[in-house]
C-alpha cells in the first residue's frame, strides 16, 4: 500500500540505514541528530513517517511501546518527542487511512476500532505509558464512533446494516455511543411500537398546521365513510338473501 | 388589661408566623415559577437565585448499580428539598430504556460515554459535587475550569488533553454532559440557517443581574425553530436586565420530563412533562440546601 515511487522509497531507506538504528531512528533522525523533525514529502506528509506507519505492526502495542521507549531515551526533548509520536499515530495515520465521507468501509472502520481498543487496553496494563495509550485509544475509538454517526446522517437506512450494527455495538461496549438518525417515519413507527399514542397525538396536534390537520381529518372521514359504505353493502346483500 | 391583650395578639402573631415558616420547604426568595409573556411569546420560567449557593444542581447521567435514573433520583431525593427537575442531554435512541447518551457523559466520576462530539454539541456542562455548574464553549477549543481551588485548562481538540480532562473528572467526581450551546457570553450561537424543525423547547439559561447569579429553566410551549426560540428567550432575558452567560438546550423529545415543586412542597400544576420521572434517561435537578 506504499504511495511512494521506488526511487523515493530507496532514498528513504538509505536515510534509515545511514542512521544504522533501524526504522525508528531513521524516522526521527535528521542532520543535527537528536531533534524531532521530518521532511514533508511530495504529498505533504513526512516520507519517513509514512514508511514507519506502513511498516508498523498495528496488532502489536508492545512494538509501539518499544519505539516510544527508544524515543524517550534518545531524544533531547522527550515530552515533545512523545507528543510528536502521538500525532503520527493519530493525525498522520488518519491522513494515511482516510475514512471516506460517503462510503461505509466496514473493514477499515473495524480495524481502526480494534487498534483503538488494543491501545486503550494496553493503557490499563502499562501504567508508565497509560496516558499515551489511553489517549491513542480515545482518538481512534472516538473517530470511528463519530464517523459512523456522520455516515448514518447521510444514509438513514445504514443503521439497519448488520456490519454497522456490529461496529456500533462494539463502540458502545467501549462506552462510545453513536447517534442514530431517524426519519419522521422511523419516529412514528418507534412511538407506535412503544404505544406512545398520546405523545404522537400531542406532537401531531402541536407541530402541524391547519392544512395538514384538515388533510388528515379528510382521510379519516373518507376511510370511515368507505367502511360505512362497505358495511352497508354487505348488510343490504344479506337482507336480499 | 390593654397590655395583656397586646401580648396575646403578639404571641398569636408570632405563632402563626413561626408555623408558616415551618411549612416552607425552601425560601421562596430563592426560587419561583410562573408563566410569562414577552412580545407575544409565552414562556414558563423557573427562576433560581444562586446567591450563597443555597440553590444547587445535581445531574443524573445514567443508570448505575442496576438502578435506573428514576430509581436513583427517588433514593437520592428522600431527604432533599426539591425545587424542580427536567430531562437533560439527548438520547441516541427513542426507547429510553435502551438508549445511550449523546456526547461526553460522566456521572459523579463514572464515565458513561467517552464519545465527545466537539463539532456539534458545543456546550460542555460541568456539574460540580457542591452543586455548581459551569458551561464551557467547546468551539473555542480550550476550556478553563476550577475545582478544589485549582484552575485547569484543557485543549479539547487534543486527544491527550481530552484524556486528562476525563481522568480529572473521574478524580474530582464531576458530572459532565454535552448539549447544544445556543448562546454564550450574551451572543447567539445558533444560526438562522439551521434546522427549521418546529417544536416546543426547553432551555437552561445561566445569567446574572447586577452581578448576582441566576439560573433559569425556561419552557417555550409554542412550536418554533431552535433559532427563533433561542432568540425569543434571549430577548426576554435581556428585557429583564439579565446578562446571559449561556443558554443550553434540554431534551424535550422522547424523554420530556419536567416538574416544579412549590415552596410548600406541593407539585405545581402549571406545567409538567409528557412523561414521568421513571422514564427519564437523564435528569437535571435543582434543590435547596
Amino acid at each position: 500500500m506504499s504511495i511512494l515511487t521506488p526511487e523515493e522509497t530507496q532514498e528513504e531507506m538509505n536515510i534509515i540505514s545511514d542512521c544504522n538504528q533501524g526504522s525508528m531512528a531513521g524516522f526521527f533522525c535528521n542532520e543535527t541528530g537528536g531533534q524531532i523533525s521530518y521532511s514533508k514529502g511530495k504529498l505533504g506528509l513526512g516520507n519517513a513517517a509514512r514508511i514507519y506507519l506502513e511498516q508498523l505492526d498495528y496488532c502489536s502495542m508492545p512494538t509501539i511501546e518499544c519505539d516510544l521507549n527508544y524515543l524517550l531515551d534518545t531524544m533531547k526533548f522527550p515530552s515533545d518527542a512523545e507528543r510528536q509520536f502521538f500525532r503520527y499515530l493519530t493525525d498522520t495515520l488518519a491522513e494515511h487511512r482516510t475514512f471516506k465521507d460517503d462510503e461505509f468501509e466496514s473493514d477499515l472502520l473495524m480495524n481502526q476500532l480494534i487498534f483503538g481498543e488494543r491501545a486503550a487496553y494496553y493503557a490499563t496494563i502499562k501504567p508508565k505509558y497509560s496516558l499515551f495509550f489511553s489517549a491513542l485509544g480515545q482518538f481512534w475509538m472516538n473517530k470511528v464512533a463519530n464517523h459512523l454517526t456522520s455516515l448514518n446522517e447521510i444514509e438513514s437506512d445504514l443503521k439497519y446494516n448488520l456490519n454497522f450494527i456490529q461496529i456500533a455495538n462494539r463502540c458502545a461496549q467501549n462506552n462510545y455511543y453513536i447517534s442514530r438518525n431517524y426519519t419522521y417515519l422511523d419516529k412514528i413507527v418507534q412511538y407506535a411500537i412503544q404505544k406512545k399514542f398520546g405523545y404522537l397525538w400531542f406532537r401531531f396536534w402541536n407541530n402541524t398546521g391547519m392544512g395538514v390537520k384538515t388533510l388528515v381529518l379528510l382521510i379519516i372521514v373518507s376511510g370511515i365513510w368507505a367502511y360505512g359504505l362497505l358495511i352497508n353493502q354487505i348488510v343490504h346483500k344479506l337482507k336480499r338473501k | 388589661m390593654k397590655n395583656t391583650c397586646l401580648l396575646i395578639v403578639l404571641f398569636m402573631g408570632l405563632s402563626i408566623f413561626s408555623n408558616g415558616q415551618d411549612d416552607f420547604v425552601y425560601d421562596p426568595d430563592y426560587a419561583s415559577f410562573g408563566k410569562k409573556e414577552h412580545l407575544g411569546e409565552e414562556f414558563y420560567v423557573v427562576k433560581l437565585n444562586r446567591k450563597n449557593m443555597r440553590v444547587r444542581a445535581k445531574y443524573f447521567a445514567n443508570e448505575m448499580d442496576g438502578k435506573s435514573v428514576g430509581q436513583r433520583f427517588a433514593d437520592w431525593s428522600k431527604n432533599k428539598k426539591l425545587i424542580c427537575y427536567s430531562s437533560g442531554a439527548y438520547m441516541n435512541d427513542f426507547n429510553a430504556s435502551q438508549a445511550g447518551l449523546v456526547g461526553l457523559s460522566v456521572d459523579y466520576g463514572t464515565v458513561v460515554n467517552r464519545n465527545i462530539k466537539a463539532g456539534e454539541l458545543h456546550a460542555l456542562v460541568v456539574v460540580y459535587p457542591n452543586g455548581g455548574i459551569d458551561v464551557c464553549n467547546l468551539a473555542l477549543g480550550t476550556i478553563n475550569l476550577k475545582s478544589g481551588g485549582a484552575e485547569k485548562s484543557y485543549n479539547m481538540n487534543d486527544a491527550y488533553d481530552i484524556n486528562e480532562f476525563v481522568a480529572w473528572a473521574e478524580q474530582e467526581k464531576l458530572t459532565v454532559f454535552q448539549t447544544h450551546l445556543l448562546a454564550h457570553s450574551d451572543q447567539l450561537k445558533v444560526g438562522s440557517n439551521g434546522s427549521s424543525n418546529a417544536r416546543e423547547r426547553r432551555f437552561l439559561v445561566i445569567g446574572s443581574k447586577n452581578e448576582k447569579p441566576y439560573h433559569y429553566l425556561i419552557h417555550k410551549p409554542k412550536a418554533a425553530s431552535l433559532y427563533n426560540s433561542t432568540r425569543a428567550v434571549k430577548e426576554y432575558m435581556n428585557s429583564k436586565g439579565i446578562s446571559v452567560d449561556a443558554i443550553i438546550n434540554l431534551d424535550t423529545g422522547a424523554q420530556d420530563v419536567f416538574r416544579f415543586y412549590n415552596y410548600d412542597g406541593t407539585v405545581s400544576g402549571k406545567l409538567s412533562g409528557q412523561l414521568q420521572v421513571e422514564n427519564a434517561r437523564n435528569l437535571i435537578v435543582y434543590y435547596y440546601q
